[in-house]
Order: structure tokens, then C-alpha cells, then sequence
């Protein structure tokens, strides 16, 4: 993905010197105007030779996981690593590591524009189409777990012709409904956030097709007082609907293994975990893809250093509210004084899976407190690179949840090991494929930042100081003419 | 809620002070007076009449009133961390939650000292388990342990609100309650510059903010655990500590609520405190009371699924009557009431019915403590062991506390004045440079 906005002129590199703010929000110092932001923005959309090296790869490794569920369904469940009673295996651990990506989105998107967070505005598009595609990458892991992964419709309760019902009791119902729910709002709430970017690029597309395409898919957007007031209810309405279900579908996820009684899964405190662990996993995934993205894209002055500083504050938040979690564990296993508890989580950390366990704490508890020094906050090789160690740090918290409960259970006599065999890497592979791919798709058709919002933050130029609380040299008005709707 | 909503940029820092110094009425002193003494009475009545009870309650209303205080620090602390301007003209009222502090550390030494005995189950009977043994039975570690983290905790909060305090002191005419006059030339001494004075009190709050976040959340984990779990021996839960200072918290926004309404009626300042400042809390308190249902609802669901004895005697006994009709009313005042209650904009902003969902969470809460403690002591009982020491006591430590906090309250400015009128007030809402105070640069 080589260069395809315009690079940051000399100008722009003196403004960024000035003060750059008077206010808690964080601001754009570079940008000038409306057709800079259209114009940069915009620009991003051209395919570049990197982007389609890129979407080929991602294709590749998507063929990859194909095939080997092929072969899957053709041998059996057995050619994956299942070692009873070790029955769930890698399938799952990816199913919820793909959900919890998914939570950062409307994190981002939904709870940080009810509490008027700043730093949102420029990546909230990207978390946020990241969350459809990692809540799309997830819910084929519960198919690919299936022996026979064509009736997994049965899950859906309808009345059907044998008068079968699916267990309303059994958590992995409420995951359907869940992570259904989930996808359908979060779907929702991308696209009405992209209404009028998609409004801009109907008005510079010159390819007659796409133009009517942008048209339909704009909805007739014609930036009218009216449609903004329509769209900034309906969009508070969404962030408002959006963030019980954030904190719902890792909760009803967590459930899985909460409700059950193997050692290490029941354990009250996993909810708020869960949901605190997929949040710091979707951050993660955040940076992962959003500092690569803002340097091909040249769009260093949209998601500013200013930006990944306050989003690094929130990913060590979550980090630590995890650690916590994780701390409260090892004392109540001990407390508790159930034996089966201590031998477990003894096995654990320093007995059979200490390797998964080191490297769980080492990446979620340990890397993540360098956080705490602004210089690394504000250093974008760090952040990938810790932002990587996340991810792992996140898929082997879910494989030390899944693997050490289950091989050391209640019996001695049914202790067994786990190891993923050439089928769960290739599948696992294929879902970063699969997600890749949809990304790649994405960024090309859709603008990765919110035009529309960005321009909320650059100053407008005007003829004539404007209703709203807005003078002729585009500074908002102090106090009490805010900008409209921020109270309602 | 990202913005300062005040309607009177203009005022200078003298007219603020002026203009919020109105002392606190005579009569709401008295009336702290009169609580306290009843308390005191009735609870020295009680070491005679009910030793037992007496202690009980004295330790329930001590976790009451010290879980909302601490968090109220807390939440101060968390306005340097999300440099919050809304709160600037408000958040004064909330500082004033740390006077308590200490006078708690006084109360929580007799309550594990001399009290221990009357109110923990496990010092007079077999203890399950060699690790409870260790943990509960080991007097010395657990009276170490108690002590040891609420000192860290109350030496903390203290430390935060004076950095808070001192900012409006610095350059201040002196004023208020004669007993915080040391302390306010204190203050002063070495005060600097404004512009410097902001920027190094905003970095010296941001680490301190920091560490006195871990101190509260492990300090009240670890408390929880000690002062209210351990009432039970047999039970446990991974949620309990969280539960516990979540519930506080979601308390305390209610009554820092209640509070701002009678602040702003007493100081007369609709131009300072704003209906966002209303809506502002309202959404807090929504917000929270939303949080608390959840957490309360996944512990009652992953413990009632999971129906291995261990967990559910602890919920089941709450279940059952004596206790049945008050853990129902616990989760009517604090989750169902104010939840629907709070729903729309217009309940957050129309005082009287904010008020009222205000006073169900902060009345649930006490609530809330007293079945964290009653029933694990007291078991299946015939009778609900609830009368005039738990009344009296509880409005005994309302008295102390208000008596604390007017203290604080008439000491010190009420308005955090500099940061509402220094033209320096919002440099240090972007990372800048500690020495130049300059931002940094935005990108690279």
C-alpha cells in the first residue's frame, strides 16, 4: 500500500508546532479545511500494487483454511487436535479471540462518544470495521467445531417440523443470540456512521456505476439541517443501544465456561473480565492494523500521536483491570480451600501449561505496564510491536481458559495434553485471511476515517458567523453556544 | 462530557470565592451534632445492652460510609486522569468525602481491636481449612493486613485533595474555618507562579491518581474480603471485591449528587452549577446503576448455575426469609428504580425526581452492607435483627460524617477557582513538555 494521499507539505509541518490546543479534545493541528480532509481521505480509496499484494495474501491464506476444512470435513473432527476429554480445542480458543477483537469497535465507536472522548473521531471507522469482520471471523468457529457443520442451523430456535427446540439452558444458545445481536447493531452502527462520508464520495465519484452505487447506499444524503438531526439521534441512539451489548456478548461468552463446573471456569468474576479482556485484546488489533494504516496512508496528522497516546491510556487500563482479575483468581483458587482448584491452578501456571501461562502473563500483564511511560505511548514502533504481543498475549489467555480446565478435570485418571495438529494452524491462518481479506475490501471502497467528523474538528470557513455558536474565524464560541447537540 | 459548562467565564477568582463562601448553615451543624450524639449514645447503650449488635452495626455503617467516602476521593482522582473540565465547578463538593477518611481509620481500630470479637464469626468458632486459618485465624496478620492497607488508602486520598486544595489556596485571600489555618498557610508556602504551580500539580496528580487507583481498587479487594466475605468463612466469590467497591461507587455518584442540588440551592449559583452539570451526573449514576445491576446479576447467574454448595448457601440464605424482603428491596432501590427511573434526559435534569432516584441508591446501599453482614451471622433467624441500634447507629455515623465534612467544606475554597479562571487551564489538557510546558509535537 504505497502513498496515495498527499503527502504532508512544508506548512502543514509548521503548524504543527503551534500550541495545538485549548481544549480537552484532541485536535487536528494539520488540517486546514473541508477539501483537505475530502481530498486526503478520499484519496486513500485508490488500490495500490501493496494493497493488492496484500489482498492476494490474504486470499492465499484464506484458500489455506479452506482447504484444510475440507479435508476436515471430508477425515472427521479427528484430524483436529482433539485429545479427550480435551474436546474443545483451537476452534474455540479462536472463536473467542475473534469476539473479543470485536469489542473495541464499539467500545471505541459507542461508549467514547457517549462519554465525548476525543481521541475517537479518527479511528473509531477503522475499530469499528474491524468489529463486523472479527465478529464475522468468529462465528465460523463454532461451525468449523461442528461435526457436521451443515446443521448448525439447528441453533436457530425455530419451530421446526420435529418440534425441536434448541436448549434455551445451555449458554451456547445464548451465544447464537448474542453474537447475532451483536453483529446486526454493530453492522448497523457502521453504516449509518458512513452515511455521509459515503454522501462525499458519491459527489467526487466519475465512474457512473459507482456513483449510483454511493447514491443508493448514501440514501440520498443531501447534508441538510434536517438529515443531521435525524442522523445525530439516530446515531446517540445506536452508541446508547450498542453499549449494553458490548458489555452483554463477552458476558454471555464467559458464560460458556462459567456456567460449567470444571476447575479455573467457574469462577463469578469472569463476566466483567471477559469484557475487560476483549476490550484490551480489540485494542490491540487496533493498533495492529491503524499504525501500519496511518503511515501508508500518509495520515499521520489524522490519527495523531495525541491520538494512540490516549488510546495506549485506555489499552494499559484495560491491561490492568485483567491483571487484576487474574490476581483475584490465584488468591480465591487458594482461599477457597478446595483442593481440586489449587492443584489446578498450580498446573496451571507452574505444572503442565506453564509455558501458555507465562507467555499469557508476560504479554497481558507484564509488556503492557510500559504503558506507563509517555515516551512509549507516544512511540508507534512500540505500540505495534507491543500492540502484537497483545494479540498473542490475548489467544493464549483463551487457550490457558480452554485447554488447562479441561485436561486436568475433577479424575486424575482422565489428565490428559493437548496438541494442535497441521489442521487447527491451518484453519487458524485461514481466519486471518479471511478477516484480512474483508479489511482490505473495505478500506478501498469506504474512507478509514470518519469524514464527516473530522470536519466537525477542523475549523470551517465562513462568510458570516454562523448559528451555531461559530464566528468568522471558525472558533467555536466559548461556553454555553457549544457545538449543537452536544447536551442532548 | 468533555466541556466546561458554566455560563459565567467572565467572573475573576475573588467574585467565585466570594460569591461560594457562605457558610453552612447553623441548624445542618446542629442536626450533625444531634445524629452524632444519638449515635454515640445509643452505641455506648449498646455495649451494655447488646454488645453484639452494637458492633455489628457500628461495622456495617462503617462499610457504608467508608466504601462511598473512599470512592468519592476516587472519583476525584479519576477527573486528573481523564483531565475532566465538567466537573471543575462541582467537584469541590465531592473533595470534601476524604475528611471522613480518617476519622474511619479511628473507627475501623476498635472495630478489629475491641470489636473483632462481637461482630467476626470465625473468632469464636472452627475456622474451614488450613488456608482460612492462616488468612483469618492469624490475629496479627489480619489486624496488620485491615490497618495496613486502609492507612495506605486514607494517606493517599488525603495526600490527592491536598494537592487539589492547595492549587486554590496558593493565591487565595485567607479565609475559612479557624482550625485548617496552619494548614492553609501551609499552602502557601513555596506556592509559585500560577502557570508553573498548574502544570506541576498536574503532573505530580497524574502519578499520584495513578497509584492511589491500584491502592483503591487492591486496598478495597482486599477489604472486601476481610471486613464483609469473611463474615462467611465457607463462602467465596472471584466478584466479591469488585462488587463491593462498585456498589460504594455507584453511591457515591448519588449522593455527590444530592449534594450538588444542595449546594447550588445553598450557594445560590445556577450560573456555576449548570443543569449539565445535572444531566452530567444523572448519566454517571445511570451509568453505574447499570454497571452495578450487571455485575450483581452475572455473580447471582454464574453462582445459581453452577449450584455447588460452597456459593449458593451465601445467596440462598439471603433468599429466605428473614432477610427475603430486604435483598428484594436492595435490588428495587438500587437497580430497578433508578435504572427505569433515570432513563430519560428529563429525570436526570428535573431535580426532584433525580433526587429521588439519588436517595433509593444511596438508602439501597446501606441496605446492600447490612446483608453483606447480618445474615452471615445471624443465619436462618426467626426475626430480622433490625431495629433501633442498627437505626441509631447508622444515623449517628451521618451525623460524624456530615460533621466531617462541613468541617472540610468551611475550611477551604469550594470551587476548584484556578482551574475554573486561570488562563492557564486548559495547557495541561494535551501532553506537554515538563519543562517548556509546551504541548509536544501532535505527530511525526
Amino acid at each position: 500500500m504505497a502513498a496515495s494521499a498527499k503527502p504532508v507539505d512544508a506548512r502543514d509541518i509548521e503548524v504543527l508546532h503551534r500550541p495545538n490546543i485549548a481544549s480537552a479534545d484532541v485536535q487536528l493541528p494539520a488540517v486546514r479545511d473541508y477539501e483537505q480532509v475530502d481530498r486526503e481521505i478520499s484519496a486513500t480509496l485508490s488500490p495500490t500494487a501493496a494493497w493488492y499484494i496484500g489482498l492476494f495474501t490474504a486470499v492465499g491464506f484464506l484458500l489455506i483454511g479452506i482447504a484444510a476444512w475440507m479435508y476436515q470435513i471430508y477425515s472427521g473432527l479427528g484430524v483436529a487436535g482433539y485429545n479427550p476429554p480435551v474436546m474443545w480445542g483451537v476452534y474455540i480458543i479462536t472463536f473467542v479471540f475473534w469476539v473479543g477483537i470485536g469489542h473495541a469497535g464499539t467500545l471505541i465507536s459507542a461508549i467514547l462518544y457517549l462519554f465525548r472522548a476525543g481521541f475517537r473521531t479518527t479511528i473509531y471507522r477503522c475499530a469499528e470495521a474491524m468489529t463486523v469482520f472479527a465478529v464475522m471471523t468468529a462465528g465460523l468457529f463454532p461451525i468449523l467445531h461442528l461435526g457436521r457443520p451443515w446443521k448448525f442451523f439447528w441453533l436457530i430456535p425455530y419451530p421446526n417440523w420435529r418440534y425441536i427446540w434448541p436448549n434455551f439452558k445451555s449458554p451456547l444458545v445464548w451465544d447464537v443470540f448474542a453474537i447475532l445481536t451483536y453483529l446486526t447493531v454493530s453492522t448497523t452502527f457502521l453504516y449509518i456512521g458512513l452515511i455521509p462520508d459515503i454522501a462525499v464520495l458519491r459527489d467526487r465519484e466519475r465512474n457512473p456505476i459507482r456513483r449510483r452505487i454511493y447514491g443508493v447506499l448514501s440514501l440520498g444524503w443531501r447534508n441538510s439541517d434536517r438529515e443531521w438531526r435525524h442522523f445525530a439521534r439516530a446515531y446517540l441512539f445506536l452508541a446508547a443501544f450498542s453499549t449494553p451489548l458490548v458489555l452483554s456478548v463477552h458476558s454471555v461468552v464467559s458464560f460458556d465456561f462459567a456456567m460449567g463446573l470444571p476447575p479455573g471456569w467457574h469462577t463469578t468474576i469472569f463476566p466483567p473480565y471477559f469484557v475487560a479482556g476483549a476490550i484490551f485484546s480489540g485494542i490491540g488489533m487496533v493498533f495492529t492494523i491503524i499504525i501500519p494504516l496511518r503511515k501508508w496512508f500518509r495520515l499521520q496528522h489524522y490519527v495523531t500521536l495525541n491520538h494512540l497516546d490516549a488510546a495506549a491510556k485506555l489499552c494499559l487500563f484495560t491491561s490492568l483491570v485483567v491483571g487484576c482479575a487474574y490476581m483475584v483468581e490465584w488468591f480465591i483458587a487458594w482461599y477457597s480451600g478446595l483442593q481440586v482448584e489449587q492443584d489446578y491452578f498450580w498446573n496451571r501456571i507452574f505444572g503442565q501449561w506453564w509455558w501458555a501461562s507465562a507467555i499469557l502473563y508476560t504479554c497481558n500483564m507484564v509488556l503492557p505496564l510500559s504503558l506507563f511511560s509517555q515516551k512509549l505511548r507516544r512511540n508507534t514502533t512500540w505500540l505495534f510491536i507491543l500492540s502484537i504481543f497483545i494479540n498473542i498475549g490475548m489467544w493464549f489467555e483463551r487457550f490457558v481458559i480452554v485447554i488447562p480446565s479441561l485436561s486436568h478435570e475433577f479424575e486424575p485418571w482422565q489428565w490428559s495434553g493437548y496438541r494442535p495438529t497441521w489442521v487447527d494452524y491451518a484453519i487458524l491462518a485461514g481466519s486471518f485471511g479471511w478477516f484480512s481479506m474483508w479489511f482490505l475490501l473495505f478500506i478501498k471502497q469506504f474512507p478509514v476515517i470518519a469524514i464527516a467528523e473530522v470536519k466537525e474538528i477542523v475549523k470551517p470557513r465562513l462568510k458570516k458567523p454562523h448559528d451555531h455558536g461559530i464566528d468568522v474565524a471558525g472558533q467555536h464560541l466559548a461556553f454555553e453556544r457549544e457545538t449543537p447537540g452536544e447536551h442532548e | 462530557m468533555s466541556s466546561l459548562h458554566t455560563h459565567a467565564p467572565h467572573l475573576t477568582r475573588e467574585e467565585i470565592l466570594a460569591g461560594t463562601s457562605k457558610p453552612v448553615a447553623a441548624w445542618i451543624r446542629t442536626a450533625c451534632l444531634v445524629l452524632s450524639a444519638i449515635g454515640l449514645l445509643a452505641f455506648v447503650a449498646g455495649l451494655f445492652l447488646a454488645p453484639d449488635r452494637a458492633w455489628q452495626s457500628l461495622h456495617f455503617n462503617w462499610l457504608m460510609f467508608t466504601t462511598v467516602s473512599s470512592a468519592g476521593v476516587m472519583f476525584v482522582a479519576v477527573q486528573r486522569i481523564t483531565t475532566a473540565r465538567w466537573s471543575r465547578t462541582v467537584i469541590r463538593f465531592l473533595e470534601g468525602y476524604v475528611a471522613w477518611l480518617p476519622v474511619a481509620f479511628v473507627i475501623l481500630l476498635l472495630l478489629v481491636s475491641v470489636g473483632k470479637g462481637h461482630i467476626f464469626p470465625w473468632t469464636h468458632e472452627p475456622i474451614p481449612g488450613p488456608e482460612k486459618q492462616l488468612y483469618l485465624g492469624n490475629t496479627l496478620f489480619f489486624t496488620l493486613r485491615v490497618l495496613g492497607v486502609y492507612a495506605i488508602l486514607t494517606a493517599l486520598s488525603v495526600w490527592y485533595i491536598y494537592t487539589c486544595v492547595r492549587l486554590d489556596v496558593g493565591h487565595s485571600p485567607e479565609g475559612g474555618a479557624k482550625w485548617a489555618r496552619s494548614l492553609r498557610e501551609r499552602m502557601r508556602r513555596g506556592f509559585r507562579d500560577e502557570r508553573r504551580e498548574i502544570h506541576s500539580t498536574h503532573s505530580l496528580q497524574g502519578k499520584l491518581a495513578v497509584v492511589l487507583g491500584f491502592a483503591f481498587v487492591f486496598g478495597w479487594i482486599v477489604l472486601a474480603w476481610d471486613l464483609s466475605m469473611s463474615l462467611d468463612p465457607h463462602f467465596f466469590s472471584t466478584m466479591y471485591g469488585w462488587w463491593v467497591f462498585m456498589s460504594g461507587w455507584v453511591a457515591m455518584l448519588a449522593s455527590f449528587t444530592l449534594l450538588t442540588m444542595a449546594w447550588r440551592r445553598h450557594l445560590r449559583r445556577d450560573d456555576l452549577i449548570t443543569e449539565h452539570h445535572f444531566h452530567d451526573l444523572g448519566k454517571l449514576c445511570f451509568a453505574f446503576t447499570a454497571f452495578w445491576g450487571y455485575i450483581t446479576f452475572g455473580q447471582y447467574l454464574v453462582i445459581w448455575y453452577g449450584n455447588i454448595s460452597e456459593e449458593t448457601h451465601w445467596m440462598r440464605l439471603r433468599l429466605m426469609d428473614p432477610w427475603k424482603g430486604l435483598t428484594l428491596s436492595v435490588v428495587a432501590l438500587m437497580f430497578v428504580l433508578p435504572f427505569f427511573g433515570l432513563l430519560s434526559r428529563a429525570a436526570k435534569v428535573y431535580l426532584p425526581t433525580m433526587a429521588l432516584f439519588a436517595t433509593c441508591t444511596v438508602v439501597g446501599l446501606w441496605l446492600h452492607r447490612y446483608l453483606e453482614i447480618y445474615p452471615s451471622i445471624y443465619g436462618a433467624a426467626a426475626n430480622l435483627p433490625f431495629g433501633v441500634w442498627e437505626l441509631a447507629i447508622g444515623l449517628g455515623c451521618l451525623g460524624l460524617w456530615g460533621l466531617c465534612y462541613i468541617a472540610f467544606m468551611d475550611a477551604f475554597p469550594r470551587m476548584r477557582v484556578t482551574l475554573i479562571t486561570s488562563p492557564y487551564r486548559d495547557e495541561v489538557q494535551v501532553p506537554v513538555d515538563p519543562k517548556t510546558m509546551e504541548p509536544l509535537p501532535a505527530h511525526e
